[in-house]
């Protein structure tokens, strides 16, 4: 630049266009009207937002062409219809996210992968947590379930092992209880007691969950399997009179979804408090941080919701049943981003001082500029790549934050189930059921607010 | 310049109009979705040959169950029972289950209509409509589990009238590489003898489909 005046134009330029970009929606702004109307327990209009993200005019209908945030868009709205009891549809977006997705590795991140994709400046397909993962095979488990369809349950059973081996060889294993009990659940009414030991033996990570007991009881006379956990279950629980059971018996299985896990925001953090986090793997030098003016980054920080409903009671025939916490996923995710968030922070150090090596090098103007002019060139050019320095935001937002279950069992015939649900509210619904003898039945509530 | 003068040089105004209306088709013709049709005796004989994903297409389906037929033919139970039957043998084929990790709810369809096509059309079995098979299990209410338990199948097979039922599995193993997702599925494809109980005839007819990024 000639000019001081020419610079100071400049800077001013840059500087708008750095405004101009920190005002550009991100993932999270686009969701947060169907978030609020699920607040207001409006799932239909939630619906209808995400439909826009979608591209289609109803939930009956999915993209035809997918782009970076449509495979989470479906996510969403997956859970939105398992709460309005269009499992079928559910299904249908659970299984067409999944295909569009891909994985975020945990595992060791020597190449800044993690990073580079967090800030990327071009829109990416969204990469799924563990725990995200494997969450969608079980609650479309669960979907199939709701639809009697065994046989397509035992499919997602089957995906969801895949899923859990396949994230096992990367080193992480999430917690994935709640999968592995529906899975147990879907080979044991198959008639294949081997295969539902082993899932239920899997389901034992959670610690005792009070509806393995007598599935694991039952089954350990009829198969011989025995893993070491299992052994050591065995060892501890004795029969009860329960696990005398009458063939004719039914049963039935309650699965409660309840409330939203953290979700992220953008949030800005001193460097000196991220060099802390982020420990000696940062590229670059740090030294050149000391001209910057800007002395803050912005990355992707987890914040609770504010959830109406958190726990959930059963009470069958007048007579209170147990209900276990199969898996808190809220803790699952917070446990896994603190896993990545040194590798977050650490990108985002490596670019602020990329950042501030690009300042200095506007400082280099010809000799005739003045400092004033040299400083504003420079200012503006931090600040517009500050404000293009979106990070990546997206996630599961409406997962459930918690999956209760409880099992029981009946004599065949009608009954009537009371499930209440508390936390901000208290609410309780009543559902009826019919069983027949040897039969069984499957009650879900999905409530994501 | 006179309107005789610019009138020579100038397109006149309705050619000009189907002009623009041609080649706005054209480029619009470019720009849209476009149907093909193929196979054999089309212009595009090619067109199912490359695989577009790891589910079984037709191609897949067509491979596995005539690659199980043709050792149906060649087993005993067919060379030395029904050839040699005084009249042809009633067969039921029974649901084939699905022990993939896959949806494959319309490629089983396909699969038992292909099986169906080669036993009817071998001309040595009286194959049992499926629709009253579907309506006998709906009838005698039976679970899932039950539907693809053999004994089940057995007794299924008597009151349908069969001599024979036509059962089986299709498997997966699915793994994935980094950036290569691979299925290897296997059709087990059994002719279970309904008096007896007895497996005749058993066999197993592999496929692998693989996905890289």
């Amino acid at each position: 630049m000639d000019s001081p005046a020419a610079a100071r134009r400049c800077g001013c330029a840059l500087a708008v266009v750095a405004m101009l970009c920190g005002g550009c929606a991100t993932y999270s702004d686009t969701v947060d009207k169907a978030h609020q109307a699920a607040e207001r327990g409006d799932y239909s209009a939630g619906i209808h937002e995400l439909n826009d993200i979608l591209g289609v005019e109803d939930y009956e209908h999915i993209p035809d062409e997918w782009n970076a945030e449509r495979p989470l868009a479906a996510l969403e709205r997956a859970v939105l219809l398992q709460s309005i009891e269009q499992y079928k549809y559910s299904a249908r977006d659970l299984s067409a996210a999944e295909n569009e997705l891909d994985y975020l590795d945990l595992s060791d991140d020597t190449l800044g992968k993690i990073g580079e994709y967090i800030y990327s400046d071009a829109a990416e397909k969204y990469r799924a947590q563990p725990t995200e993962r494997l969450a969608i095979n079980a609650f479309n488990m669960l979907n199939y379930l709701m639809m009697g369809d065994l046989q397509g349950a035992s499919v997602e059973a089957r995906r969801f092992t895949v899923t859990r081996d396949y994230l096992k060889s990367l080193d992480r294993t999430s917690h994935g209880a709640f999968g592995s009990y529906l899975a147990g659940f879907v080979f044991e009414k198959l008639g294949e007691p081997d295969r539902a030991l082993r899932y239920y033996e899997e389901a034992l990570e959670a610690g005792d969950i009070e509806a393995c007991r007598e599935p694991i009881l039952r089954l350990a006379r009829l198969s011989d399997y025995r893993g070491p956990r299992l052994r050591e279950y065995l060892s501890r629980v004795s029969p009860s009179a329960e696990s005398d059971v009458n063939e004719a018996d039914a049963e039935i299985l309650i699965v409660c979804g309840l409330g939203r896990v953290s979700y992220k925001i953008p949030q800005r953090i001193p460097v000196g408090a991220a060099l802390g986090y982020a420990g000696v793997t940062v590229t670059g030098d740090p030294k050149i941080l000391g001209y910057s003016v800007l002395k803050v980054l912005v990355y992707p920080e987890l914040v609770p919701r504010d959830n109406a409903v958190t726990s959930a009671g059963v009470t069958l025939d007048g007579q209170a049943a147990p209900v276990d916490l199969a898996t808190d996923l809220n803790a699952e995710i917070a446990r896994e981003y603190e896993i990545i968030k040194p590798k977050i922070l650490t990108a985002a150090l490596t670019r602020l001082i990329a950042r501030a090596a690009a300042a200095e090098a506007a400082r280099q103007l010809p000799d005739k500029s003045d400092k004033t002019a040299r400083w504003v060139a420079a200012l503006a050019t931090e600040a517009v790549l500050l404000g293009l320095d979106k990070p990546d935001t997206r996630s599961w937002t409406f997962l459930p934050a918690k999956a209760y279950i409880s099992r029981i069992r009946v004599t065949p015939g009608r009954h009537e189930i009371h499930i209440n649900l508390s936390g901000q509210t208290q609410e309780t619904r009543t559902i009826p059921v019919e069983i027949p003898a040897g039969g069984f039945s499957v009650v879900t509530i999905t409530e994501p607010r | 310049m006179t309107y005789a003068e610019s009138s020579s040089r100038r397109i006149p105004g309705t050619l000009a109009a189907a002009l623009m209306s041609l080649t706005l088709i054209a480029i619009l013709a470019g720009c849209g979705p476009k149907a093909y049709r193929g196979g054999p005796g089309t212009e595009n004989p090619q067109l199912d040959e490359p695989a577009m994903s790891v589910t079984l297409d037709r191609r897949d389906i067509e491979y596995l169950v005539s690659e199980n037929i043709k050792a149906f033919q060649q087993s005993a139970v067919w060379n030395e029972t029904i050839i040699k039957a005084d009249s042809p043998l009633y067969v039921a084929i029974w649901p084939v289950q699905n022990a993939t990790t896959q949806h494959i709810d319309d490629q089983m369809s396909a699969l038992l209509s292909s099986i169906e096509t080669h036993l009817v059309n071998s001309g040595r079995l009286r194959v049992v409509s499926r629709e009253r098979q579907a309506e006998l299990i709906n009838e005698l209410r039976l679970r899932q589990s039950d539907i693809y338990d053999p004994a089940t199948a057995g007794k299924l097979g008597r009151q349908l009238g069969a001599q024979y039922f036509i059962t089986g599995k299709i498997t997966s193993v699915d793994e994935r590489f980094r950036d290569t997702h691979r299925l290897q599925y296997a059709l087990i494809l059994q002719a279970i003898e309904v008096e007896t109980g007895l497996i005749r005839f058993q066999n197993e007819a592999i496929r692998s489909k693989a996905l890289s990024h």
